[in-house]
């Protein structure tokens, strides 16, 4: 597991501030309703810093960062190197 | 093109008086073009984007951080690197006429700016820059403005800090009134931003006759019809934003203002959704939301949240807003009081969901707060429970997307 994703896990952690939630890269954020919209958007914004990328939100789907798996591999896809 | 152009800091906050330089782009004396962005501004509400009228050369004498009075020359535009600059002229308080200056588009704003001249003070005894509660102030208490010559730019407290306490008590500690007797206590400035919200707020609540209605809303089949309808609407809101703003055409009451004793009814329905999410209480607006579809409205909320996110909401995101919707379910809300905000009549609250007995169907409640002056209780119920019944229904879910099979749905709910 890389630096960030471990970064990522540990700012997902902190979001969710459910005591018996463990999180690791596989574990469903929004199917599971861990995460809301508002939080998704969070999502977005910290991968964007953590990837140095700008990805357009009209890009992504929720289903696109259910996992910090997913939320990596959408920053490889569709993300633009950041000016 | 005249040889110098002066940028000016839009008037787009009506309580801002002034701004604080938050960012040049690029240095000075560097060469620009039309609409490029040069640099960004904070007022109360959003961090504006000024832009260059025309191409040229950047000037300017601000450093960061400086409070700019709204409408006074941010910068120049010059034709040449070195164009002189006009002479720095002692400033009234920037005018109150409306400007339309760099924000977004980028045209050329009038040049409010107004000599001394015209209004008694002795020109070049002083080059200071005084906001208009300053220069108040200052007339009020009969200061000379020349004992501020030091400072570029003087405000209110510049003024409070030089007049002696026992004059007006205006540089003393705030008063024990209302403070609870015997007990310790430190006194807080108030953020901008917080300041610039209670004046909004005041006067909306000063202007209106509050009154509030709450009905419930049953939940069942929500969570499944939202996965069915996937994209960006992964929450009730867009559908609650939907519903409401076609509903607001049969209750203009609600989507209106009531000032001097008359009733505006607005031709558009521009909703705000409230927003705050550790970065500030925002309201982007989704305008002329009655005649958008439902995957445009999640769209443009989705668009609006991700910029509030980054901090990049400007001041047209969040100008324009004729009713707006409170949504405070994510925090386990249950029911509360929203405020109505300025230059409207009624507010939605959304709370969040409740189960009555363990096992059965959930609801939550919604919440009307609006003006009595233009909309009477029974108003209220009727449009909070038509919202119910079309969100209950899932009219417009169904009207967008004819492919769910509600029927499939209330089975896999039972």
């Amino acid at each position: 597991m890389t630096a960030e994703a471990q970064q990522m896990i540990d700012h997902v952690s902190r979001m969710v501030r459910k005591r018996d939630v463990q999180i690791d890269e596989n574990t469903a954020l929004i199917s599971s309703g861990l995460i809301d919209s508002m939080g998704m958007l969070d999502l977005l914004v910290k991968l964007e810093d953590l990837t140095h990328t700008r990805i357009p939100p009209g890009k992504v789907q929720p289903k696109d960062l259910d996992t910090v798996t997913l939320m990596f591999a959408t920053a490889q896809r569709v993300g633009k190197p950041r000016k | 093109m005249p040889d110098v152009i002066p940028v000016l800091v839009p008037h787009e906050t009506v309580n801002d008086e002034t701004v604080k330089l938050t960012s040049w782009l690029l240095p000075s004396g560097e060469k620009v073009q039309a609409d490029q962005l040069v640099a960004q501004v904070e007022t109360s509400k959003a961090l504006l984007d000024i832009h260059a009228p025309a191409d040229g050369f950047l000037r300017y004498q601000y450093e960061l951080g400086c409070e700019i009075p709204v409408g006074a020359a941010i910068c120049y535009i010059t034709a040449a690197a070195d164009t002189p600059l006009p002479a720095p002229a002692p400033l009234l308080p920037v005018s109150s006429e409306p400007h339309h200056a760099m924000l977004m588009a980028g045209h050329a704003a009038p040049h409010t700016r107004r000599h001394a001249a015209d209004s008694g003070w002795e020109p070049g005894s002083f080059s200071s820059r005084f906001s208009k509660s300053a220069w108040e102030r200052l007339q009020e208490r009969g200061l000379d403005p020349a004992q501020f010559a030091h400072l570029p730019l003087v405000r209110a407290r510049d003024i409070d800090a030089a007049t002696p306490a026992e004059d007006e008590g205006m540089s003393a500690p705030p008063s024990r009134d209302g403070v609870a007797p015997g007990v310790l206590l430190h006194w807080d400035e108030l953020s901008r931003r917080k300041l610039g919200e209670i004046r909004y707020l005041r006067t909306a609540r000063a202007n209106s006759l509050l009154s509030s209605v709450t009905v419930a809303c049953p939940t069942h089949g929500w969570r499944e019809l939202l996965r069915t309808v996937g994209g960006t609407i992964t929450a009730p809101t867009p559908i609650i934003v939907f519903e409401a703003a076609r509903l607001l055409r049969n209750y203009p009451a609600f989507n209106a203002v009531c000032a001097d004793g008359r009733a505006g009814y607005y031709d558009e329905v521009n909703i705000g959704v409230a927003i705050d999410y550790d970065k500030g209480l925002f309201v982007p607006v989704v305008r002329n939301a009655d005649q958008k579809s439902l995957a445009e409205i999640a769209e443009q909320m989705w668009e609006l949240m991700y910029k509030y996110l980054r901090q990049e909401l400007s001041a047209e995101d969040l100008s324009g807003g004729t009713f707006t919707v409170s949504d405070l379910s994510a925090e386990g809300v249950v029911s509360f009081a929203p405020l109505i905000n300025q230059g409207q009549s009624a507010i939605l609250g959304v709370g969040s969901e409740i189960f009555p007995v363990a096992g059965a169907a959930g609801s939550f409640n919604l919440m009307l707060a609006f003006d009595h002056q233009l909309g009477e209780g029974r108003m209220a119920a009727r449009f909070l429970n038509e919202l119910a019944e079309r969100l209950k229904t899932r009219e417009g879910l169904l009207r967008e997307h004819p492919e769910v099979n509600l029927e499939d749905q209330e089975k896999m709910n039972s």
